[in-house]
């Protein structure tokens, strides 16, 4: 089909406007990064000199050391947690036909959809409940752990969502096939289901371990001493302008696009698109 | 090698009523066809075998042993899929011994069997393929392999040929009709293609909304159906009103299309205007001349080894006619009038009920 000068046109419009588009997410980000090469005491733009001595600051200060390990810590253990429990929801939501089920899988969705700072005023109850109550006297606000259960309730329904739609791609012929060559349930699971959804496993993983790493408000709730890297980032910009926190950003920048990367070229936001659709 | 017995199996589905009061045995090495539409309830039966599928009542024997209860993967049954269902993941070798595997068969072993099986198929050579780089054939051959690698006591086939090209179906068919000779497995196919059936089956088990309507040999399937839903389903038909018109002794005299025929009187004949079966290929043409039933050529169809006509009688019915080419025939034209010449015996008289 020869394109016609209305086409062209058109195309032509579009292409400017996601030019715009483009340019109006990214223009931010990239004075970020720009700025955090700066080797003066404040921020501007642009930087009067350049080097990476925030960089050298933020990966030897104690409270950047210890704020990026704890968002590692927790992320790390979330981001298995997460597929794993997710995984299991998924399967079982797959598998089985109920009334209700809709239900379920809505209950199960819903802190993806329900706003954070609901989610955060709740965790924040249940954990001064732990804290005080007689027997538990568990230390729940301001844990490492406490910050893994939050962070899994928030993390589970994209694991179910990206985990589902590769069971929903599944030959359930290849299941039958095994356990009719004498593998049991859990050996058909694992020799066939397992590497079958590899990708979507993967997906969920590394969603799970993004979100978390990136959590702000429902830990906000939770930290006093104990941050993570959002609020630690949060409570240094509260205070001055340092350009330390161009640095952590670009750091985590980098570290959630080099993330995202290993996603798109398994396919699998494109999955997780079908499925929000 | 065990006979397989199916005793007052039934499956519903709520109200519905996909297999009803199954009984049936498929001796030792026999190859039965379940045979029918679809939603017949010959997958719902295969699933019953394979396990997959619990029959709300009746129980299924393999020799004498009651798999009713039995799970799947302790059923020692192999199942080629109409997809084949290998494991993509996994190359020609991992598949084939995927069963051994489970079955924690030494490393030694497993490597003999996988040998005796792909030269069983003739798949040497491709040991380390990925599925997905072999043609459709040989995805069903390591299918089978597959399957047959176990020494399962009974074969279950589901629509194997399927997804396979004309000439290729017609190769694989002759291929696993001959395998399974050889080997004397115990085999039940599923289809819904009456040809396949017919070629390959020891016998066929005709089902239709549930119930098995007739069980028989290919040969007897055809010339002698159970009802009008398999005079039809079995190939082309010409099912016809006939009227009696007088009887003698074990003779009956009936017309049909024109024509007046001594026929041999079924037992079962309780009409005075009962409905008949004549196969298109016994029926021929000849030139006009006599007093035979005349009709007139209303199509013709060439197929190279054999010509379709339609035909009209003088009474109105119409008819199909096939005829082999050879220079012995007479072809007629579209629009010529022609003799039609039935052989008595050719006449099969359908029995009045329905199963």
């Amino acid at each position: 089909m020869a394109a016609s000068p209305g086409n062209r046109a058109s195309s032509k419009l579009l292409f400017i406007v996601n030019a715009l588009i483009f340019i109006f997410i990214f223009a931010p980000l990239v004075i970020v990064v720009i700025q955090s090469f700066t080797n003066e005491n404040h921020m501007g733009f642009p930087p009067e000199s350049y080097g990476v001595r925030w960089y050298a600051y933020v990966m030897t200060d104690d409270d950047w050391q210890n704020s990026f390990m704890n968002s590692l810590i927790v992320a790390s253990i979330v981001a298995p947690l997460s597929m794993i429990v997710g995984g299991m929801a998924a399967l079982g939501l797959d598998r089985s036909d109920f009334r209700g089920k809709q239900a379920v899988f809505s209950y199960l969705i819903a802190p993806m959809v329900l706003p954070h700072i609901v989610l955060g005023m709740a965790l924040f109850r249940i954990g001064l409940f732990l804290d005080t109550s007689e027997g538990f006297a568990l230390n729940a606000t301001d844990s490492l752990w406490f910050y893994v259960v939050a962070h899994t309730t928030i993390t589970i329904p994209y694991a179910i969502i990206t985990i589902g739609a590769s069971l929903q791609t599944l030959d359930r012929n290849l299941e039958e096939a095994a356990q009719i060559l004498g593998a049991s349930y859990f050996k058909t699971i694992f020799f066939i289901t397992i590497p079958l959804i590899k990708s979507g496993l993967i997906g969920a993983f590394i969603f799970s371990f993004i979100i978390s790493f990136d959590e702000f408000i429902v830990t906000y709730f939770l930290a006093t001493f104990n941050q993570t890297l959002p609020i630690q980032i949060y409570s240094t910009l509260m205070f001055q302008l340092e350009p330390s926190i161009a640095s952590i950003s670009t750091l985590m920048l980098a570290l959630t696009a080099l993330l995202t990367l290993v996603l798109m070229s398994r396919g699998q936001l494109v999955s997780f698109g079908k499925i929000i659709k | 090698m065990s006979k397989l017995t199916f005793e007052n199996v039934s499956r519903y589905y709520g109200e519905t009523c996909a297999v009803a009061d199954l009984n049936l045995t498929v001796s030792d090495g026999e190859f039965l066809t379940l045979l029918g539409p679809s939603g017949c309830g010959k997958t719902t039966s295969l699933r019953m075998v394979s396990g997959f599928v619990e029959p709300t009542s009746g129980r299924i024997f393999i020799g004498d042993a009651d798999i009713t209860n039995v799970l799947p993967e302790k059923r020692s049954i192999g199942l080629v899929f109409q997809n084949y269902a290998l494991f993509p993941h996994m190359t020609v070798g991992e598949n084939v011994t995927f069963g051994l595997k489970m079955a924690k068969v030494g490393k030694a072993e497993q490597e003999t069997r996988l040998k005796e099986a792909l030269k069983l198929v003739q798949l040497e050579g491709l040991v380390d393929r990925m599925p997905r780089e072999l043609s459709g054939g040989q995805q069903q051959r390591v299918a089978l392999a597959r399957s047959l690698i176990l020494r399962p006591n009974v074969l279950l086939l589901d629509e194997p040929f399927g997804a396979l090209d004309k000439q290729l179906r017609d190769y694989m068919r002759a291929e696993l009709r001959a395998l399974q000779i050889e080997l004397g497995i115990t085999t039940i196919f599923v289809t819904h293609d009456q040809d396949e059936a017919m070629s390959m089956s020891d016998r066929i088990c005709i089902m239709n909304h549930g119930h098995v309507n007739q069980i028989g040999t290919p040969e007897e399937v055809y010339r002698t159906p159970a009802n009008k839903f398999i005079a039809e389903f079995m190939g082309q038909s010409n099912i016809l009103p006939a009227n009696i018109v007088g009887s003698g002794g074990k003779m009956v005299t009936i017309r049909v299309a024109g024509a007046t025929l001594e026929i041999d009187a079924p037992s079962y004949m309780d009409s005075e205007q009962p409905e008949v079966l004549i196969r298109p290929e016994r029926i021929s043409l000849q030139p006009p001349k006599g007093t035979g039933a005349k009709a007139k050529v209303i199509d013709k169809q060439y197929f190279g080894s054999l010509i379709e006509y339609a035909v009209e009688s003088q009474d109105g019915t119409t008819l199909s006619v096939t005829a082999a080419t050879n220079n012995s025939n007479h072809e007629p034209s579209e629009g010529d009038m022609v003799m039609l010449d039935i052989d008595a015996s050719a006449v099969f008289v359908l029995p009045q009920r329905e199963a």
